[in-house]
């Protein structure tokens, strides 16, 4: 039994480091271009030590580097992206500690083979699919040697690596036929260059902020658990390929997340959490604004603690603000990821692989909203109706400069976000590359027929009465999807039809499909801005695969324009599963005997 | 079911990243380090409990090692530079605010919990911080430095009494290893440590009350237990408060070292790995458990070390590795010694490239340096913990032995954590009180060649009722009985000489073409249950042959294994040249630093098996930068 132990381990090491090395540089993909310095000259940045070491090394690596009998690389990629990151945690007044992460990470794409068929897009275990790329830390320090030695190293292993991948993807293809599309589309060559940010980071300042927001929950008996979690993190990424493209793009970004959890009399475990995102700590929300929005959920929390359940429920729900764009992201657009079926070297392995089949793939044409729907991507938007969007990036992490991509026109499905790796000719890449994976930048649902706030609720409450129900249902803020794809209501409200509204402890979702958004009935003409992280799960084509990313492994940020979205009919149900028993004792704070 | 200890998977990681060489630099190797043995805490993946048992790291480097026994709730691997000397010492206090908070949540949890219909009878709290600064080099480049401080707390809980409670193992169960921990306020806040602790005690005591019903049901269902020693130690409560030191070290001095050191291995393309590790670190414990314990200590340990490795043209991965630890900074080697380290390094590494592969072997040979505190460690170290002879899926190799021969005539072994130096050297594995709060105790294992008593924690086994101060765990862990420092003394040692002729002659009257000497190794491992062969490996990293004319030849390629008792059996002699060994262990109360002091043995018979190896060959390109680089070919790179 060892070996199978130690092998097992062993890839999933590998893919919690790659993970959480995707999940920091895909979080730098967002592009802060709106808030980089002014130009500076091209030369410049172009001739720095690390990009000038990159340069060379890629240079050299495509004049000479190939195995005797063996092909040469057909494309290189050398992708390092330079982190900067202090955070710090605070729980009930006191702080936890304040940390600093500087690093610098190389990925290494090398491609053998051709560009219709290559060593990339194959499944060799059911723990890998061969990303045709390899990730070590560099040195924090501009020696130019040393870089060349690390890439050059690294360069050697993942062409080796290549050579081995696309033997046997070959080899598996002597009995196996395979979807005829290209493994890596083509892009014209770029260059983006901007320089590399360096806002002044005061740790002490982010620890005091950390440390009074969490002192909140001292007024707060009914909350059982809470944190909060301050973070600035800086980021630049340098990029060559050996198709002549190259991009530096910088990223900041700056969140304070607060957690907060109970348990009800009767056991019911029940959380919410708040978050703040801005570019940089100064553009945060104010401390007051901050303290009072935990105030606020601290009281949710408590109300919800009293509240009842709602046993089962069929018939119209109204999701509201960033309720809406929660609702949007984990419901929706999760669907629209362009994947693809890898070619597997077992064929037990088969439906893994068929399980990273997009689920829209056939569909693009067919209706996916209702027709008054326009959906769109658009990376390069700053900004809706003067709300900032944070998803945005100049170029992506293939080197493709970002563009607006329309996903559903007139409800009609038109496209799904790619990479060069899961375009489907004779489509190029949608540009949406972020770390590992195409991802959503800044989603933006319009219409033309929004509805004022009054007659949205109005009409609400006309299909309330019409479907003959008590009380309909509002949804302010969503959890995650569970196991059993399930989506956890944070908030929710009984709205009853003299419009008093009554808070339910919490419910499930169920029975979300594809077809589940063409149900929507009206929308509001008032939209929300809303960025939230991209987790790993929330890809419908990770689910099968989540071992690699772990469930929190937040890929990147995401932001969504959305009006509020009513459903003519959803089902809620009781969460099911063991209740566990309250603590015994009381919090120690307002146990006052 | 027998699977190995997480520490073997990951001692397996280890040796991998190394033979993958191929450009995986330390920091990856490092993160992975750190990201697989934060699976079993955060991916909910469970490594079974059972009885293989890991030896010490060698091939660690000091800061891995340290950074990876932190076990950080975030792999973070780079640096703080906030300020560029560390905090200024604290005062000692008489008064502890972590110890008052612990106490006040204590007497009120067990006044709370002892009114539910199952109370505990036991509670104890153990909070662990770490103050520490690091820095890493690689080839004369600065990887990451860092300043960090974490406190994280341990809870004990105990229902039903000392004779029978939750803790008990339960038989033919798969039992996993839970790592269990939660973090602390590092601000000293009555209020907010209280609350964190409440809702751990709270877990445990529903955890508790589960596993009781559990180990009721194994106790009536089984047969009766081979050995029907209580499951708890009943110790004297301890009150002692100690200082708590600063740390005084400046980063940029130590950023600066950790370049110089690894800046020789940068001339030589044919070295593909060289880390210098640095880390000083402060380790304060607070104690309080229901029996009146109240501790508070502290330890400042500094480690150094450096690895690196080349790759010999058949793919062999050919790691070495250095390491200094020391109470103080000044223990640790200077600047001076240390480059003549990296040189010798440097050189060992030129000549492991081209040194013959050995063929599985069985002769006679000399365990020197490391090697010999490597291989006491793990076949006789392990079988010595006292709570392995209660286990019974545990092998139990020495729990009859008691009073018998298990060594030569003149062969002693003693563990003592209250030995903080040895022949000018400090030894990593000293403390004052483990991780029980029971005060650590000299204890004579072997004397005389005897087998005479066991490492014991709070868990008696027939016999020995009462702990020596051997309960040991890393965070997050039970505490099991651990080793400390261990030291192999031999009364009538022979010299180097002598041992060397007397291998010679053992040659010859085997009649076997030539001797093995190990000098150095870099870990090794050994598996102590009964479903498994119950063996030892040793993994070397400088071996020679011994020829009949004393000729000395460096070989490479192969693990030193066996089986305890035989080998044991087969020691002859031992030398006057005893070498410390300071060493991380794992096994399954987690990582603890542990040291060895012993000589160069004689083993008239061992058996070496072949190393596994890497199938990548060596870099196609020749180094990027110039400077002449033997190559495969005998080509001379630019």
């Amino acid at each position: 039994m060892k070996p199978v132990h130690r092998l097992l381990a062993w890839p999933l090491a590998l893919c919690c480091a790659a993970a959480s090395l995707n999940a920091e540089i895909s979080a730098g993909a967002k592009s802060s271009f709106e808030t980089a310095g002014p130009a500076p000259s091209t030369e410049k940045l172009h001739d720095g030590v690390l990009m000038r070491a990159m340069r060379d090394e890629l240079r050299r690596t495509m004049r000479r580097l190939r195995m005797e009998q063996m092909e040469s690389p057909y494309f290189v990629s050398y992708r390092v992206a330079e982190h900067d990151e202090t955070w710090t945690m605070a729980s009930f007044g006191a702080s936890e500690g304040v940390w600093r992460n500087r690093q610098r990470t190389l990925s290494v794409e090398v491609r053998v083979g051709s560009a219709n068929l290559d060593n990339s897009n194959f499944m060799s275990s059911p723990y890998s699919t061969s990303p045709a790329q390899r990730t070590i830390s560099l040195p924090l320090d501009d020696n130019y040697e040393e870089l060349r030695r690390q890439l050059w190293l690294t360069t050697d292993s993942a062409y080796k690596r290549a050579l081995e991948t696309l033997a046997k993807k070959r080899a598996a293809l002597e009995n196996r036929s395979r979807e005829e599309v290209a493994d890596f589309a083509p892009a014209q060559p770029a260059k983006v260059l901007a320089e590399p940010l360096t806002p002044a980071v005061d740790p002490a300042a982010i620890q005091e902020t950390a440390r009074r927001l969490s002192a909140v929950f001292r007024d707060a008996p009914d909350v059982h658990r809470s944190g909060v979690d301050a973070r600035v993190l800086t980021e630049c990424v340098y990029y060559v390929n050996s198709e002549g493209t190259s991009f530096i793009r910088p990223f900041a970004k700056a969140s304070v997340e607060s957690t907060a959890s109970t348990q009800s009399q009767d056991g019911d475990r029940l959380q919410d959490a708040e978050v703040f995102r801005a570019a940089t700590w100064d553009e945060l929300p104010s401390f007051e604004t901050m303290a009072e929005r935990l105030n606020d959920m601290a009281a949710a929390l408590s109300a919800r603690h009293a509240a009842e359940f709602v046993e089962r429920y069929n018939g119209p729900i109204l999701f509201e603000g960033v309720g809406a764009a929660e609702m949007l992201l984990q419901g929706f657009v999760n669907r629209l990821l362009g994947g693809r079926i890898p070619v597997v070297s077992e064929s037990n392995m088969q439906y893994l692989a068929t399980g990273l089949r997009a689920p829209f793939a056939d569909r693009i044409g067919a209706r996916v909203l209702p027709r008054f729907l326009h959906l769109r991507d658009d990376p390069t938007l700053g900004a809706v109706a003067g709300n900032p969007l944070r998803g945005g990036y100049s170029i992506d992490d293939d080197g493709v400069p970002a563009a607006p991509t329309s996903l559903v026109e007139d409800g009609r499905l038109k496209a799904l976000l790619t990479t060069r790796s899961t375009a489907s000719e004779p489509l190029p890449s949608t540009g949406n590359r972020r770390g590992a994976i195409a991802l959503p930048s800044n989603i933006v649902l319009s219409t033309d027929v929004g509805l004022s706030k009054d007659e949205l609720r109005a009409e609400f409450l006309r299909l309330v009465a019409e479907r003959g129900n008590e009380f309909g249902i509002v949804v302010r803020r969503l959890g995650a999807f569970n196991q059993m794809d399930e989506l956890l209501l944070v908030r929710a409200y009984k709205v009853f039809p003299d419009g008093r509204e009554e808070v339910i402890r919490k419910a499930d979702m169920v029975g979300l499909g594809h077809t589940t958004f063409k149900e929507i009935v009206a929308v509001s003409e008032h939209t929300t801005e809303h960025t939230m992280g991209f987790y790993a799960l929330d890809a419908w084509f990770l689910k099968n695969l989540s071992v690699f990313y772990g469930r929190r492994a937040a890929i990147a940020p995401v932001s969504v324009s959305t009006p509020d979205l009513l459903f003519e009919e959803l089902t809620l149900r009781k969460p099911v599963g063991n209740v566990p028993r309250p603590p015994v004792a009381e919090h120690p704070f307002f146990d006052k005997p | 079911m027998q699977e190995p200890h997480q520490e073997l998977t990951w001692r397996e990681c280890n040796a991998r990243a190394v033979r993958d060489q191929s450009g995986l630099g330390a920091w990856a190797h490092q993160a992975l380090a750190v990201a697989q043995r934060r699976l079993p805490a955060d991916w909910g993946i469970h490594h079974d409990d059972e009885n293989a048992v890991c030896g010490v790291c060698g091939t660690l480097p000091a800061h891995e090692a340290s950074a990876i026994s932190r076990m950080r709730a975030i792999a973070q691997f780079a640096l703080a530079l906030f300020v560029g000397l560390a905090s200024a010492p604290h005062h000692a206090a008489e008064r502890s605010v972590v110890l008052d908070a612990l106490q006040a949540e204590l007497k009120r949890s067990m006044r709370v919990l002892g009114e539910q219909p199952v109370p505990p009878y036991y509670l104890g709290y153990e909070v662990i911080q770490y103050d520490d600064v690091s820095a890493d080099g690689s080839f004369g480049t600065l990887v990451a430095s860092r300043r960090d401080r974490d406190r994280y707390l341990d809870v004990n809980l105990r229902v039903g009494s000392h004779a029978l409670d939750n803790t008990r193992a339960i038989r033919d169960d798969n039992g996993s290893v839970r790592r269990d921990y939660s973090r602390l306020p590092v601000e000293d806040d009555v209020a907010a440590i209280r609350a964190e602790i409440w809702l751990e005690t709270d877990e445990h005591y529903k955890n508790a009350l589960e596993r009781f019903t559990k180990v009721k049901a194994d106790v009536n269902v089984k047969v009766e237990a081979e050995d029907t020693s209580a499951d708890f130690s009943r110790e004297k409560p301890v009150k002692h408060i100690g200082e708590t030191p600063g740390l005084a070290v400046y980063l940029a001095d130590w950023e600066a070292k950790v370049r110089r050191y690894t800046a020789p291995f940068a001339e030589h393309g044919d070295i593909y790995r060289a880390d210098a590790s640095f880390s000083a670190e402060i380790e304060t414990r607070w104690l309080a458990n229901s029996e009146g314990t109240r501790v508070r200590t502290s330890e400042t340990r500094y480690r150094l070390s450096i690895n690196a490795s080349t790759k010999a043209d058949d793919g062999m991965a050919l790691p070495l590795h250095e390491s200094f630890t020391a109470f103080s900074e000044a223990g640790l080697p200077s600047d001076e010694e240390m480059l003549g380290t990296v040189a010798r390094m440097i050189a060992n590494l030129k000549a492991l490239r081209t040194a013959p592969v050995v063929e599985p072997y069985t002769g006679p040979a000399i365990l020197a340096g490391r090697a010999s505190g490597v291989f006491f460690h793990e076949i006789l170290g392990h079988r010595v913990e006292g709570h392995r002879q209660k286990r019974v899926d545990e092998g139990q190799t020495f729990k009859k032995k008691i009073g018998e021969r298990i060594l030569p005539e003149g062969f002693s072994v003693v563990f003592d954590p209250t030995l903080r130096t040895f022949a000018g050297t400090d030894l990593a594995g000293a403390y004052r009180f483990d991780n029980q709060g029971v005060p650590g105790q000299r204890v004579a294992v072997v004397e005389d060649g005897v087998f005479r008593r066991f490492l014991m924690s709070r868990t008696p086994i027939e016999r020995f009722p009462n702990s020596n101060g051997h309960g040991r765990k890393q965070r997050g862990y039970a505490p099991v009985s651990r080793q400390s420092n261990m030291i192999v003394k031999v009364a009538n040692p022979l010299s180097r000489t002598a041992l060397k002729r007397k291998l010679l002659e053992m040659v010859a009257a085997a009649g076997k073409p030539f001797g093995l000497l190990f000098e150095d190794i870099q870990g090794g491992f050994t598996t102590t249950g009964r479903y498994s062969p119950n063996a030892f490996n040793v993994n070397p990293i400088l071996v020679y042959r011994i020829h009949p004319d004393g000729r000395e030849e460096l070989v490479r390629g192969v693990d030193l294994i066996g089986t305890p008792l035989a080998t044991l059996s087969r020691v002859v002699a031992g030398d006057d040249q005893l070498a410390v060994f300071n060493g991380i262990c794992g096994a399954e109360s987690g990582d603890v630093a542990v040291a060895t002091a012993s000589p160069a043995v004689l083993v008239s018979q061992i058996e070496v098996q072949k190393k596994a190896k890497s199938q990548d060959r060596v870099p196609i390109l020749p180094p990027p930068f110039a400077q002449p680089v033997r190559r495969p070919d005998g080509e001379t790179g630019k």
